[in-house]
């Protein structure tokens, strides 16, 4: 698998306070990455990193197979757009203007593609309006066309939704979706918002407390948040073969336990484990959400 | 580097700041000129004058101009994309001396338009001496943009306005003061030639300036010690 993004036991302390303690991550090519974690957990500092912000006290990262010790970084990070907490617009400037200041940034010829980046981000009318005088949705997708100058491969969205209103979440949502889908943008995404991420994202990282807790797909997630029968036996190997003789989906997910997805008949279930010799010591219905799934691994607590 | 000038001069030039900043500029010039008319004392407009309310002004125009940058977010965009740090550094470097030469140029040609108009007595003024004094202003005065540049860089935001205003006016204070005070120390003259306000009382269109090579050169140490002060402080600079 190509990856856009990786990185390796990237560490930040700031004075006597670790932000990131050994990140490490990868961001396949094409995916929508979702990056969970709690306020603080150190998902902007990450970002910051990332982006050339900042520097890392310990560790490393590629982008695009270039180390960031590497002179070549500044070429891989033109390969990048990023929003990084608030949309970075000059508020005394027009949509157009802020463009034109970003396409001269990059040394882009014209300015031909401006039309056509503010239809895609649906502000083609706004038309002498400063950005200042924008809504929070019009700025974060004007933030989004400042990024998108220059047909970046990889997009970085730091908390993309926070603060909008459900209109502005939806069209936020739609737009990462044609960008990734239409354009084949990798897009990494950080969020608190599980829901939101749960309809966008193709992989994802769990950040708590500055380290990468756990990274999975979108099926991994899913079938870990499947709505399932969890039962605990004594003899795992002969509890498989009684569920594919019953030929019931299932899922080994531990030493003694097995997710059943459907709705067996206890009964028969129970006789067929007895007759391989296995026991059912306990017997539960699972259901998790992303949520549910992110407290169970980060624990309920907070961190303030 | 040539794409961040281009960017960092097109926003410079439209910023309103500037031409406020110059506008008044003008307007102080003129009204320095008419104050004087009575005394016909058209020495210390073009020098004082120009050593006093530049550096405050040019400041200004830097203060709000990198304050925006950082506030707004752009820097962080410029460093997404790959441009380094010196290279933003030098970018601003540049057209923040433009922008000196263009509050330069305006701030001079008020005084003597407006002091040729109203029919000043300008005999004394020998142009040898006044290209060589006003030279000196320019340098002084460009000399000073790089600690506003690093003042800026090392505030963020637009605190820096009041900041550099402070800072003038307390180099303004200490000079005037010192001046007088210090009169005939050397060391104290050597320090005076560092930076604009130093020079207030030394620099006369009538007179060919003291030891002008060595105001200069301690001048372009001090610029140079600021630029570079700034480049080492924003190249290990975490940024929010």
């Amino acid at each position: 698998m190509d990856y856009v993004l990786k990185t390796n036991a990237l560490c930040k302390q700031y004075k006597d306070f670790k932000a990131l303690s050994g990140v490490t991550m990868s961001v396949p090519k094409g995916s929508v990455y979702g990056f969970v974690g709690r306020n603080g957990a150190g998902k902007t500092t990450l970002i910051r990193l990332i982006c050339g912000m900042q520097f890392p006290t310990d560790g490393e990262f590629e982008i695009y197979g270039v180390k960031n010790t590497d002179a070549a970084i500044s070429d891989s990070r033109k390969r990048i757009g990023a929003v990084v907490e608030t949309p970075s617009l000059f508020p005394e400037m027009t949509a157009q203007d802020n463009l034109k200041y970003q396409y001269r940034l990059l040394g882009l010829p014209s300015f031909e593609g401006i039309t056509e980046l503010l239809k895609l981000v649906g502000l083609e009318n706004t038309g002498k309006k400063k950005a200042k005088d924008f809504s929070l949705g019009m700025r974060q997708r004007l933030g989004i066309a400042v990024a998108l100058c220059g047909n970046p491969d990889f997009l970085i969205l730091d908390e993309p939704i926070n603060g909008l209103d459900p209109q502005g979440i939806i069209e936020i949502r739609e737009l990462i979706l044609k960008l990734n889908r239409e354009r084949n943008i990798t897009v990494l995404i950080s969020s608190h918002i599980l829901d939101e991420l749960a309809r966008l994202a193709t992989h994802y990282g769990f950040i708590d407390k500055g380290s990468i807790v756990r990274e999975m797909s979108a099926e991994d997630l899913e079938a870990a948040c499947r709505k399932c029968i969890r039962v605990t036996v004594t003899d795992t190997s002969a509890a498989v073969r009684a569920l594919d003789d019953m030929k019931l989906e299932y899922r080994v997910i531990g030493d003694n336990y097995i997710d059943i997805y459907a709705k067996p008949n206890i009964s028969k279930l129970s006789a067929a484990l007895e007759k391989e010799n296995c026991e059912i010591l306990s017997c539960t219905e699972h259901d998790e959400t992303l949520e549910g799934f992110f407290i169970s691994l980060v624990g309920g607590g907070s961190d303030e | 580097m040539s794409k961040l000038l281009n960017a960092d001069m097109s926003r410079i030039l439209k910023a309103k700041s500037l031409y406020y900043g110059m506008i008044i500029t003008a307007l102080l010039s003129v009204i320095f000129v008419l104050l004087n008319k009575e005394d016909n004392a058209f020495t210390s407009i073009p020098e004082g004058g120009a050593l006093l309310i530049l550096p405050i002004f040019i400041g200004a125009v830097i203060a709000l101009n990198i304050s925006t940058e950082f506030t707004s977010g752009a820097i962080r965009n410029k460093l997404i994309i790959g441009h380094s740090r010196v290279n933003i550094i030098l970018s601003w470097a540049i057209c923040f001396t433009l922008v000196t030469i263009l509050f330069f140029a305006v701030y001079e040609t008020a005084a003597f338009v407006s002091a040729s108009l109203l029919s000043y007595d300008l005999s004394a003024v020998h142009g040898d001496n006044v290209v060589k004094n006003l030279l000196l202003v320019f340098i002084l005065v460009l000399s000073n943009i790089f600690m506003s540049m690093l003042v800026c860089v090392i505030i963020e935001d637009v605190r820096s306005v009041a900041v550099m205003f402070l800072i003038q006016f307390s180099l303004m204070l200490f000079s005037t003061l010192g001046y007088e005070a210090l009169a005939g120390n050397e060391t104290a003259e050597l320090i005076f030639r560092f930076f604009p306000q130093g020079q207030l009382e030394s620099l006369s269109v009538l007179t060919a300036p003291d030891k002008p090579l060595l105001t200069v050169v301690c001048a372009v140490i001090s610029g140079a010690a600021m630029l570079i002060l700034t480049i080492v402080y924003f190249r290990k600079h975490d940024m929010k």
